[in-house]
């Protein structure tokens, strides 16, 4: 029985309980707890420890799908949770005062796991504030020379988080073919 | 027609032993029906009333593709011919092309006072009609030429222009051709035109010039005037994003074809990924996304090796390029390799990159996120 993980992480309110939640097949394993520092200030309840979603793939293997706490006074849990990954998600809320400061930092902290494997960028909120837009991202991603697809992402829509992890499916092998219908079952009932 | 349903054949006229040979060949896969109730008519061409029946047919249903068998090389851009004796997959293949041609969701344009637009649609469906031939020679589906379009002579090329002076201007603009107005408001990045998706489709198949003439206008060139902002709640709601927006009419107005300074087998990449969560996103555009972004690729090679549909190779490229997303090779990047059967070692630019070990994990991940 295979157990494989895939990492959200981000800054607080980036929207990664939501992300993980829109595609986990079952309802997600949350550790809110109500925020006492900074945080509240943003939103009234906040990941403490970590978010737990699970897909469930043929054969008894199972996808853990691991949300870091947003604030980094937890950043210690950072590192035991990301090891072992297959890929990181980045998730960055534009409506915080420095997306682009948060986006730099995450990808220096993760960047062992990103060299190793590769990472996914989902910027939230745009609706909210729409600078600084898609392009600036890619600048800097290309300044860090970071090859990563970076989509706009509502975390509520499944389609759009579903479409990211593709996107980090395919940067880990853009040859990658989905299993026929016959070889899922197969594997499936195995 | 939606992909599940079974292609109904008629083939009128046919003695017993020609319907008894189609029904062993398409068994299972299509059905023979009356010809009312038919989607496609196959006809024996060598048949002394090939004629009459091809008359009546095109008579009775005008729009219904002809599947005609010949011995001899037939000069009639209006039937697909499949030459005899044919094997069995041949006649499977041209049933499939059919098929799939049909499969194409049909536009249909309400008329709304924009009789301009209906002519457009009328000729859409001309132009559709036209491509579905050519398909077969002897039974075997030729590769498809690479067709290439010039964005100059469709929206797409005055749209990019305007946009540039738009926002170089930093003005409201309203371009006017030969159809609805479209408004570019560059300061919040939206564009605005009171039409749906349907309407712009139609519209975006056919080069601007025709437009002109069906509306025997005698305006000549296309209009592009300051638009004066009185009140944006009037715009609310039918505003679109600017990329979105060229992204989608590039992609219609490519119809499947490379733009023409684009070879398809010149060495492009993908400068960044596309924001595809937000842009029209058929079903393999994140894979080719991937592929393009990876180093530098011929487009012939991801259609002849991926062996994805072309024209979605050509379209995705075409809209991606028409937001200065493609960057042409120019001999200093390493390529990419596009294999499939093996986990692809695909990031020789990025050396720090492990080839992957866990394609199955992988696979069964895209299989199952791609699949709820």
């Amino acid at each position: 029985m295979g157990q494989h993980k895939l990492i959200f992480t981000g800054p607080v309110g980036a929207g990664k309980t939501t992300a993980i939640a829109s595609i986990s097949d079952e309802p997600p394993v949350r550790t809110d707890e109500l925020a006492s520092d900074m945080t509240k200030q943003r939103k009234p309840e906040t990941t403490v420890a970590l978010d737990y979603g699970v897909m469930h793939l043929p054969g008894d293997e199972k996808l853990h799908l691991y949300g870091t706490p947003g604030q980094e006074r937890f950043d210690f849990m950072w590192d035991i949770l990301a090891t072992g990954g297959i890929g990181l998600m980045i998730l960055i809320n534009n409506n915080r005062p420095d997306p682009l400061k948060d986006l730099g930092f995450f990808l220096q902290r993760f960047d062992t796991l990103i060299q190793s494997t590769a990472v996914g960028i989902g910027v939230t909120q745009r609706d909210l504030k729409a600078d600084p837009d898609i392009t600036q991202y890619q600048q800097l991603l290309k300044q860090m020379n970071i090859k990563a697809p970076v989509f706009e992402v509502d975390a509520r829509s499944r389609t759009d988080v579903s479409l990211l992890v593709q996107a980090l499916l395919f940067t880990l092998d853009p040859g990658l073919k989905p299993e026929m219908e016959n070889e899922y079952v197969e594997s499936k009932t195995a | 027609m939606s992909t599940e349903q079974t292609l109904k054949i008629n083939i009128p006229g046919a003695n017993t032993g020609l319907v008894n040979i189609v029904r062993a060949f398409v068994r299972q896969r299509y059905q023979l029906v009356e010809n009312e109730q038919a989607d496609v008519c196959i006809i024996d061409l060598d048949s002394h009333k090939a004629d009459s029946m091809l008359a009546s047919i095109r008579e009775q249903f005008p729009v219904r593709p002809i599947i005609g068998l010949s011995l001899y090389d037939i000069d009639d851009d209006n039937i697909v011919h499949l030459k005899k004796p044919f094997r069995p997959d041949g006649l499977t293949q041209v049933l499939d092309q059919v098929k799939l041609d049909l499969d194409v969701p049909r536009i249909i344009v309400k008329d709304n006072n924009k009789g301009s637009l209906s002519k457009a649609a009328s000729a859409v469906s001309d132009v559709k009609i036209g491509k579905q031939r050519a398909i077969a020679q002897n039974g075997i589906i030729n590769r498809s030429k690479t067709e290439y379009y010039n964005p100059s002579d469709f929206l797409q090329g005055e749209l990019i222009k305007a946009y540039k002076k738009s926002t170089g201007v930093g003005l409201n603009l309203r371009l006017e051709a030969w159809w609805n107005p479209i408004i570019i408001f560059p300061d919040i990045r939206k564009v605005w035109v009171d039409a749906d998706d349907n309407q712009l489709q139609a519209y975006c198949r056919l080069p601007l010039k025709r437009f002109a003439k069906l509306q025997e206008s005698t305006e000549k060139d296309v209009k592009l005037t300051p638009e004066p902002l009185l009140d944006m709640k009037k715009y609310a709601g039918s505003l679109q994003p600017m990329d979105a927006f060229l992204w989608k009419v590039a992609w219609w107005n490519a119809g499947g074809q490379l733009p023409v300074e684009i070879s398809e087998n010149d060495l492009i990449y993908l400068k960044h990924w596309p924001n595809i969560t937000r842009y029209l996103c058929p079903d393999n555009v994140v894979q080719i996304c991937a592929i393009l972004h990876q180093g530098p690729v011929a487009a012939r090679r991801i259609v002849d090796e991926i062996g994805f549909d072309a024209k979605e190779v050509f379209s995705l490229i075409s809209a991606a390029n028409s937001l200065g997303l493609i960057v042409k090779d120019e001999g200093k990047a390493p390529t990419v390799s596009v294999d499939v059967a093996e986990p692809s070692e695909t990031v020789k630019q990025d050396t720090k990159k492990r080839k992957p070990k866990n394609t199955g994990l992988l696979r069964r991940i895209l299989t199952h996120i791609s699949r709820r």
